[in-house]
């Protein structure tokens, strides 16, 4: 109900066998490529420098668990807009027990475990009480807020550096890294040759200093792709998603796998507030997820309901995220140029398919933007931050009609026999 | 509970009173050792409900009407929902009072045993008791409803007036519009027939469901306002006139509520009476294990929230909570879900700030311009949403969200030195003062006892509720707007062009956005500055739906809200978090769409099996022919009832109406 309004039929056209495996890799290849010529061209060295890899992968991470929970709970069907409370439970309870214990490890189950808890609340609200999903996810939004701050509250009172908005510094995950492959490539990287030294500072940001629940992160969304969609249990949760009443019908456990996966959904969520609260900063803050549990629902949506878009949407709102923190301005500046460019080639593409109505408008505004390009030096700072948003929004009005929502996402489903 | 073997005996019924009374008094005395007095007491008085409910069948006689009416099962947990609440309310309330002069422990007995006595009453005789002069002989003449509603009032008023001499104003209050429901209830059947059949209320008249459900919470609710206004009025008038106005009040409300009050208005006041009792059992648990008492604590939340000065807050606060809620519940209607009115409403305010500080106009104009731009800044951030979601199908939950963000980050570029802000104080900036003629001025709350101020925008609020109930229940539009809301296919199937529907309530919903901001501005801030409130659009929502999407169910809830946000104000002093509102209104939020959701599983269900009742009464040759010709007319009813029923609901319904069907 929430999804399309109006959705075109997706239009089957036969591909090169082998072609849709490829497609995520050549995308992102072209993207890198791209990246790699617009550093040469504008001489923005950071686009691409391993520091920015680094910073990208940091706020990326927790998107990107965000948008992991938001896809097992919409691939069962349940909208998951509490994701952004879930986070918050996440945070808290894992700076609260890392810095208890004095074990990130700890902290982390802890966290993962508070946001299990706020997926079972939706669960027992959506799935046992069929109450609408956006109602649920909205007030158990403001109840993690609001309930985090009284804990907070009592537990910080006495805690020197403590208080009601934040925790003490909590002991963050060990660092892994690679040997000797950075010292050996660093001098490629300097070197500052079209797509080589590219990939060189790509693989240094790669392998120093990533933190272990970074690769836990990044692991679980292959792991997602193989449960959802390589295993038994995976192919009956998506049933459940798409078509509850011929799931229930050949004897499927409907309510058991919403549960399971809301439950699921909200552990991957805590896990994203751990990795806020441990790995990017060491410290419980007040407000620390900032809407991210939103942003990885839009990065969800972004990758039309699959583990590898997902990635890719959260990747985009880190690289853009980390360049602004990096950069500021001048940085976002240049990707306007990117931007202008992917337009015109949008427009001309339009043209080709004879839609004239998108084509003169892609037209307008890559010309729009190319005079802003070369009429200013820098990004406003405030525009620069919210930068992601727009591309969000975007990319989802003009390939929205191409995604496709699993079928039962957001119905209010009850089992037969009741 | 009813499923445990039982003896084969019979108990009279005074005998099962008895037990139930001691059982639960027990049970209070002897956890009260163990426990906190007032869990004991609802353990208490919940086992004795469960020991009246187990005993039912053993005293002859005396079964409640649901128990005899052998097609109400389903309705069942329905009505036991309701008692228990009552007399455990009861109860603690009694013990609270009686404390004072005994001590603890006696007080928690005497409690116990009032509200075991009550669970066991509510549960046999609850609807006996309300109709009880109904058994009274009638002179045979008829009266008119005017007249009859005239007769309560006097009755009531009269009687309150009559006792407040020897008793405490609040207890002559209750009984007198105990007594003016029952003179309602005695006359009813004098009235005559064609008068009496426009009533929801009139229509259901004699089903269980009426008598066991609708009645007491017309009871209840008049009660209840009875008190609330006497109470209100005391701030300003003597002690017995403001009774007695609250007596007429009460009275004059038992006499509507009795005749119009429908299955499903009620229901929905049993699942917000049913959450809230929940909601506040909640808060009390995590108060209790976070160590601090709770009663002390609601008795302070109490005491402060309604001062007068407070009142006053409460009641500005409430303004712009309204206007977030009304423009969050136009989108629910049609099933949209406009997350954005936050962004909404920081963008129109501050813009509409901007216009009002920097162009000088004359005093009407100024405040026209300013409240015209809000509106349209809305509508149009809105409108983006509402524009992506027809022409490019993207689902406006995302991309409201995405311009909530959008629109923080244009308030932070433009609300910048050199921009549109100017340095407000040392460490604030905003955009430059309205000038005092472009101001809205505010109307003296000396009624409520206060110096303070009301919004003078109360106004425009009260006009946005008004607009808005005439838009959705007399307009074309309305109608369009709730047919999209409860079925999309069917609204498209009867030529409503959906497309527009949707963009047109993004953008209305937009629009009322837009006016959140402006109590504030013209009323008291008079610059948007860093400072200046954010969130409202989220509080919007959960005020939406706490009051149902309806305009007057969201003036209480967002009163409710404010008081709530304003009463737990004072407990920092008392080192207890003031967070504890924020649980307090989640909680509610989360219970009343839950206990709603199941509340009305079961009232459908009770309905659809009277009316499969009729028509088999109807099809099956009946024996008695006065049911024949009673039943299809009665089947109908009981279908026309179900139509404003559920057009009263919220956006979250309209599926399973779908279902029942």
């Amino acid at each position: 109900m929430s999804q399309e309004l109006n959705v075109m039929e997706p239009v089957t056209r036969r591909r090169p066998k082998g072609w849709g495996r490829w497609r995520l890799l050549t995308l992102l290849m072209a993207v890198f490529v791209s990246l790699a010529g617009l550093r040469v061209i504008t001489g923005q060295d950071m686009l691409t420098d391993a520091g920015t890899v680094r910073t990208t992968l940091t706020f990326a991470v927790p998107i990107g668990l965000a948008a992991l929970g938001g896809l097992w709970a919409e691939r069962a069907g349940i909208i998951n807009i509490g994701l952004e409370g879930m986070m918050i439970f996440g945070t808290w309870f894992g700076a609260y027990f890392a810095w208890t214990y004095d074990n990130p490890w700890i902290g982390l189950l802890a966290g993962v475990f508070g946001g299990m808890l706020g997926g079972l609340m939706h669960a027992v609200a959506t799935v046992t009480f069929a109450v609408d999903h956006i109602v649920s996810g909205v007030a158990i939004n403001i109840l993690a807020l609001g309930a985090m701050r009284y804990l907070s509250i009592l537990v910080y009172a006495d805690i020197p550096g403590a208080g009601a908005a934040q925790s003490p510094v909590a002991p963050s995950f060990p660092t892994l890294q690679v040997p000797w492959l950075p010292e050996a490539l660093a001098p490629v990287a300097q070197s500052g040759i079209f797509l080589v030294s590219d990939l060189a500072s790509l693989v240094i940001g790669l392998t120093t200093r990533m933190s272990a629940l970074t690769l836990i992160a990044i692991l679980l969304v292959p792991i997602s792709y193989l449960v959802l969609w390589k295993t038994t249990f995976g192919l009956r949760l998506r049933s459940v998603g798409e078509n509850p009443d011929a799931a229930e019908s050949l004897g499927v456990p409907v309510y058991t796998l919403k549960y399971v996966a809301v439950i699921i959904s909200g552990g991957l969520a805590g896990m994203g507030g751990v990795f806020l609260a441990i790995v990017a900063s060491q410290i419980y803050q007040e407000g620390q997820t900032g809407g991210r549990g939103y942003i990885g629902l839009a990065a969800m949506i972004f990758g039309n309901w699959r583990p590898g878009g997902l990635a890719m949407g959260a990747g985009l709102f880190g690289y853009t995220d980390a360049l602004q923190v990096r950069g500021g301005g001048a940085a976002i500046h240049a990707l306007l140029l990117l931007l202008a460019v992917v337009l015109l080639v949008v427009a001309v593409w339009q043209v080709r398919k004879d839609r004239k109505g998108i084509a003169v408008a892609g037209f307008l505004a890559a010309i729009v933007l190319l005079l802003w390009y070369f009429s200013t030096d820098s990004l406003p700072r405030e525009l620069a931050t919210y930068s992601p948003h727009i591309a969000t929004l975007l990319v989802l009005s003009l390939a929205s009609q191409r995604l496709r929502a699993p079928a039962g996402v957001g119905k209010q489903w009850r089992a037969s026999r009741s | 509970m009813s499923r445990l073997p039982r003896p084969g005996m019979t108990l009279s019924g005074p005998m099962a009173a008895a037990i139930a009374v001691a059982l639960g008094t027990g049970v209070t005395v002897g956890l009260d050792l163990a426990l906190l007095w007032w869990v004991a007491l609802i353990i208490g008085v919940v086992v004795a409900f469960g020991f009246v409910a187990w005993s039912a069948p053993l005293v002859p006689d005396r079964r409640p009407t649901w128990v005899t009416d052998g097609n109400a099962d389903a309705f069942r947990p329905l009505a036991l929902l309701l008692a228990p609440p009552l007399a455990v309310t009861v109860g603690v309330l009694a013990t609270v009072l009686l404390s004072q002069s005994v001590s603890d422990w006696v007080a928690a007995a005497l409690g116990a045993a009032l509200g075991s006595l009550l669970a066991y009453v509510f549960f046999h005789h609850l609807a006996g008791l309300l109709t009880l002069p109904g058994r009274l002989p009638r002179p045979a003449v008829t009266l008119s409803g005017p007249m009859a509603a005239a007769i309560a009032v006097l009755v009531g008023t009269g009687v309150t007036v009559g006792l407040d001499l020897a008793l405490l104003w609040w207890v002559a209050l209750i009984i007198g519009v105990v007594v003016a429901f029952w003179f309602v209830s005695w006359s009813a059947p004098m009235a005559p027939a064609e008068t009496r059949s426009g009533g929801d209320g009139a229509k259901e008249e004699g089903t269980a469901l009426h008598q066991s459900m609708v009645l007491p919470v017309a009871l209840l609710l008049s009660v209840i306002s009875g008190l609330l206004a006497a109470w209100l009025f005391d701030l300003q008038l003597l002690e017995w006139a403001a009774a007695l106005l609250g007596a007429a009040l009460g009275s004059l409300l038992a006499f509507v509520l009795y005749h119009r009050l429908s299955a499903m208005l009620a229901l929905s006041f049993v699942a917000v009476f049913a959450a809230g009792v929940l909601a506040i059992g909640v808060t009390a648990a995590v108060l209790h294990f976070s160590g601090i008492p709770p009663l002390t604590t609601f008795d302070r939340m109490l005491e402060y929230g309604t001062r007068p000065n407070s009142m006053v807050q409460i009641i500005n606060d409430g303004i712009t909570y309204y206007l977030a809620a009304v423009a969050v519940a136009i989108g629910f209607k049609m099933k949209l879900f406009n997350i954005g009115v936050d962004g909404q409403y920081r963008l129109a305010a501050l813009l509409a700030a901007a216009v009002g500080g920097y162009l000088i106009l004359p005093p009407v104009i100024s405040q026209f311009v300013v409240i015209v731009t809000a509106v349209a800044v809305g509508g149009v951030w809105a409108g983006i949403a509402g524009y992506l979601k027809v022409a490019r199908g993207v689902s406006e939950v995302i991309s409201t969200i995405m311009l909530n963000a959008i629109a923080t980050g244009i308030t932070a570029y433009l609300l910048t030195e050199g921009r549109l802000a100017v340095q407000i104080s040392t460490n604030n900036i905003g955009t430059p003062p309205i000038p005092e003629s472009g101001w809205v001025p505010g109307i003296p709350a000396t009624f409520l006892g206060s110096e303070r101020e009301i919004f003078g925008l109360v106004f425009l609020a009260i006009a946005v509720g008004i607009g808005y109930w005439i838009m959705l229940n007399r307009t074309r539009f309305g109608f369009e707007l709730r047919a999209t809301g409860q079925s999309q296919t069917a609204a498209e199937a009867s030529g409503v062009d959906v497309k527009k529907m949707v963009f047109l309530s993004m953008l209305f919903s937009g629009m009322v956005a837009g006016l959140v901001g402006l109590p504030q501005l013209l009323g008291s801030s008079h610059y948007y500055a860093l400072d200046f409130p954010t969130g409202i659009g989220f509080i919007g929502i959960a005020i939406a739906l706490l009051g149902r999407n309806h305009p007057v169910g969201i003036v209480f809830a967002s009163l409710f809200w404010a008081f709530l946000n304003q009463a737990a104000g004072i407990l920092p002093f008392d080192g207890i978090p003031q967070e504890i509102a924020v649980i307090a209104q989640a909680t509610i939020v989360l219970t009343v769409v839950v206990v709603y959701e199941v509340v009305h599983r079961w009232g459908r269900r009770y309905q659809q099996q009277q009316i499969g009742k009729q028509l088999g009464r109807t099809t099956e040759s009946a024996p008695e022919p006065a049911a024949v010709s009673h039943g299809p007319e009665h089947g109908f009813t009981e279908g026309d009832d179900g139509a404003p029923g559920r057009s009263d609901e919220g956006g979250t319904d309209g599926t399973r109406g779908g279902e029942a069907q």
